[in-house]
Parts: C-alpha cells; structure tokens; sequence
C-alpha cells in the first residue's frame, strides 16, 4: 500500500507540494485510510485543485461501476446448465464412485465436530436446475446470512483456516438419491479425542441396511488402537501407536496388504482424510480396515451433522492415489448410531 | 428465488471477470461440475456465498490462466505505461470505454478484486475469504484498478494513473506502484 508519509525533506508550501499517489487517493475517496494518512491527504487535497479532480475522476468510476446493471443468466444458458448438471448427476447415481476429487487439499488438521454436508449436492443439483427443491443450507443462512456472518473469512487466514471459523447454521435437506440428514443439529455431542482404528475384517455391503448393521457391529469392536489427535502429515503415529499397529498388522490376514499403509504412515491416513474432507475439520470416529464387496478397503467413519449418526466414507486402498481410479471413494452413507 | 440469485451471481462474477459470454457460460458449468462433485464429500462450514464464489473464481482464472497462453496477453501494468490507449489520451467521454470493456484492461488480479467488491457488494474481508489473500492486498488491487478504469472511462488523465504527474507536483514515492 501506499500509506507511507511523505518524505520530510519536501517543502511543504500553503498547498502541499507532495501529491499523495493515485491509489492513495482512491483509498481516500473511499474511506479507506487510517484517521492520520486521512487527515494529511484530506488537507492536501482541500487546497489542490488538481487532486480534487483526481478524487472526483475515483469517484466518478466506482459510481460507473455501480451503474453497471445487474446480469441475469441468460435462459438459453440456464438451460445448458441444468442440462450439464442432470447429466453429472445422472452419471453419479449410475456410478459407485462418483466424481473427481482434489487431492491438492493438503493435510487438514482434525477437529472436533463433523458435519459432512451431503445435502449440498442436492442443493447445487437445485441451484442449476431452478428447481423447488431448496436444500436447507442453500435457503436457511446460505445466502441471507452470507453478509452478517462474512466476518468469519478473516483476512490473512488461509482458505481452509477461513472456512472453519463459522458453524453452518443451515442444514442438508433430504433429496432423491442422498443419503442426507434431514436436519444439523448442534455439533456432534463426540468428545473424543482420539480415532479409533481397527481392523474388523468386516466385508462390508451395498445395501444400506446390512451396511448400517456392518457399520454398528464394527464401532462397537474394541479398537486395535486409538490414534490421538490431531492427526496430521507433520506428525508421526508414536512409539506406542507404531507398536499397536504393528500387531495389527501382524495379526494374520485380517489386514489385506495394500491397506497396510494405513497403518504404517500417519502422513498417508491424514492426506486420506484430506481428501475426503477437503481439508476441513472433522471428527474422525474410526477407521476400519476391511473390506467392500469382497474388495480390500478401509472405512472412514466421521461423526455426522445430527448427534447420534455418522458419515462414512468406504475408500480404496490407494485413496484415490492412482491414475486409473482417481476417485477414492467406494461408498457412502450416513449411518445413524446403534 | 434464492436458488435464482446464486446462479445469476455466478454468472454475473463470470461474465464481468471473463468479458465473454461464452466463456462465462464455461466457467460457470465447470465451475457447477466442480461444486456438485466436491459437495456431497465436503463439510457445511465453509459460508455458503464464500465457498461457492471461490469455485467459480477459480474457474475463472482457469479460463484466464489457458487464454493467456494465447498472444492476445492480458493488458498489464506496463503496457499501460509505456504505451497508453490513444482513446484514453483524448481524454472525452465519447470516445471512453464501455465499463464492462474497460474492466477487461486491468490485470486479473485487479478485476477480480473490483469485480467482487464493487460490482457484487462484497466486504473487502469477504472478497479475501474467496480470493485467499490478504485484506489489504484486495484494498490495494481495488484501488489500483479503481484508478485504471478512471483512466480508460476518460474521466482521469492517463499519466495520473502511472504515479508520473507532470506539472508542478511532485509525486510522492515511486514505490507506491508494487501491489
């Protein structure tokens, strides 16, 4: 910015010979100053012709801008565009393992309170379509709260730090195809602080009621061991979690070779959680290392958005790592607790 | 309609940064794609305005990234130093850019910036959340723009804009030209 003084060593006349920089001028005319840069160009620029041109030019651009009229999509576009999202939605229900993921999420760091959002998808399948259906989080705060609660994106904070400030006070609503709670409730009562991982040998299912048996059965196992939190890329499982695990691995063949890096490398379970989680903060319950329709996998189980219930994730060993099967996720469901 | 107003801001932030209709119509399907996609496996926290202005920011800069690839470069700081629009000389209000054309000869970055603070309304925090960047760096690509259209709008002399005034001022400092 251009918020330096000017130099001491001008000579200030009746009109101060310095004139502030153009973009200061703009930060003036808009307010942007602080109260003694204000002042001083304030004062510069009562007794400066040329300056006062300046700030009335600055002026005279916003207001054209503001001037600019509001751009509806156009119909013919709209059109286009819930045909695209129809078809992507069409081609999700179709395919298991939807979409594409962004591995570039980093490691997120893992907090308390889950609550995956799976209602959204429906939304923006709303959104595109201009249809009736409304998901909460796009009619409750979405958009009319979107000004009040800006405030939570703080300045220097990095995109994930900023989206993890503020609860969402709208709620996933029940679509055609999603799996998603009908309500958000308060954060996930969980206290813990640790994720629990196991390995079940469980051979999950597709069908949503076998699976939320499977699911249940597997939380209430006694875990091999309880990772502490937060679990992240820069910090290694300790000595102690290392030795637990090693006797999962070693405990014959309930864990299928190439889910063992799950349990070797803390950095490969955190980059795996980023990717399902998009680098926000959630509450890891558990990690099953097992199976899905007869296929190594492990299960990933986050505390839902209503108390009491559970977004879980059945992943491929790999999570998504190669090229040929760059989507991660087998399965999805919420499961609501035993 | 709410679901309405979503999809005419999107459109609205594509088509003024990208200056072409078609192009927006691009960006903002890729950017629909991605959120559909990512939606279902990503938490509710982000602010819901916030996190879908920043998917279609990015598709926009996609979109501006591949044509700048193209020879027809973006108009930059230099260019408009060293090299100013005849039609800016003239200084007349007829002979100035439409604002949405004017919009297209500032750097991305600066576009970006105005088009979500001035044209969307947004906070400059806000406008921060969905650029990634520091508060004061939106300050000072919106005012730094703000100058630039002043320009090319014909309502500001066009060397006032490069931090060279001529006559008897002095100009400040130099260095005020960094972002």
């Amino acid at each position: 910015m251009s918020n330096q003084p000017p130099p001491e060593d001008r000579p200030t006349g009746p009109v101060s010979g310095v004139h502030p920089e153009i973009d200061e001028l703009s930060a003036y005319a808009a307010g942007d100053l602080a109260e003694d840069d204000a002042t001083r160009v304030a004062g510069h620029v009562a007794g400066c012709a040329e300056c006062t041109g300046d700030v009335a030019a600055l002026r005279a651009a916003v207001a054209d801008l503001h001037a600019l009229p509001a751009v509806t999509m156009p119909a013919d576009v709209a059109d286009r565009l819930a045909d695209a999202v129809r078809r992507e939605r069409a081609a999700a229900d179709a395919i298991p393992a939807p979409g594409a993921v962004s591995s570039s999420g980093g490691a997120g760091r893992l907090r308390r309170r889950a609550t995956p959002w799976p209602g959204i998808a429906a939304g923006l399948a709303a959104v595109a379509l201009g249809g009736a259906v409304v998901a909460g989080a796009l009619s409750g705060g979405a958009d009319d709260s979107a000004d009040t609660t800006a405030g939570s994106a703080k300045s220097e904070q990095t995109a994930a730090a900023a989206t993890s400030a503020a609860a969402e006070d709208g709620g996933p609503a029940p679509a055609a195809g999603s799996p998603a709670p009908a309500a958000t409730a308060a954060a996930s009562p969980s206290d813990t602080t640790t994720t629990a991982i196991r390995a079940t040998g469980t051979d999950y299912h597709r069908d949503t009621a076998r699976f939320t048996g499977e699911v249940r059965a597997a939380l209430a196992t006694p875990p091999a061991v309880d990772i502490a939190e937060p679990l992240s890329a820069a910090s290694p499982f300790s000595a102690e979690e290392r030795t637990a695990l090693g006797e999962l691995r070693s405990g014959g063949d309930a864990v299928a070779a190439e889910l063992r890096p799950f349990t070797q490398d803390a950095k490969r379970v955190a980059q795996c959680v980023a990717v399902l989680t998009g680098g926000d903060p959630v509450d890891l319950v558990s990690i099953d290392l097992a199976r899905f329709v007869g296929r190594p996998a492990a299960v990933f189980v986050f505390a839902g958005a209503e108390p009491s219930t559970y977004a879980v994730y059945v992943v491929r060993p790999d999570c998504g790592a190669s090229e040929t099967a760059p989507d991660p996720q087998l399965h999805y469901e919420v499961v609501t607790a035993g | 309609m709410l679901v309405r107003r979503h999809r005419d801001r999107a459109w609205a932030v594509a088509l003024r940064t990208l200056g072409d209709p078609s192009e927006a119509e691009d960006a903002v399907q890729d950017a629909f794609l991605s959120a559909f996609r990512k939606a279902d496996r990503f938490r509710g926290d982000a602010q819901f305005t916030t996190w879908l202005h920043r998917i279609v920011v990015n598709a926009c800069l996609d979109r501006m990234r591949r044509r700048r690839v193209r020879p027809v470069a973006a108009y930059d700081d230099s260019a408009l130093d060293t090299v100013p629009d005849p039609r800016d000389a003239l200084g007349e209000r007829e002979t100035a850019l439409e604002v949405g054309e004017a919009l297209q000869r500032l750097t991305d970055d600066q576009r970006l910036a105005i088009v979500l603070v001035d044209l969307q309304g947004m906070s400059v925090e806000e406008a921060a959340g969905v650029l990634d960047v520091p508060v004061g760096t939106v300050k000072s690509r919106c005012h730094r723009g703000r100058a630039r259209l002043a320009v090319h709008l014909g309502h500001l002399r066009p060397e006032r804009s490069s931090g060279q005034s001529p006559g008897t001022g002095t100009r400040a400092s130099p260095g005020a030209s960094k972002e």
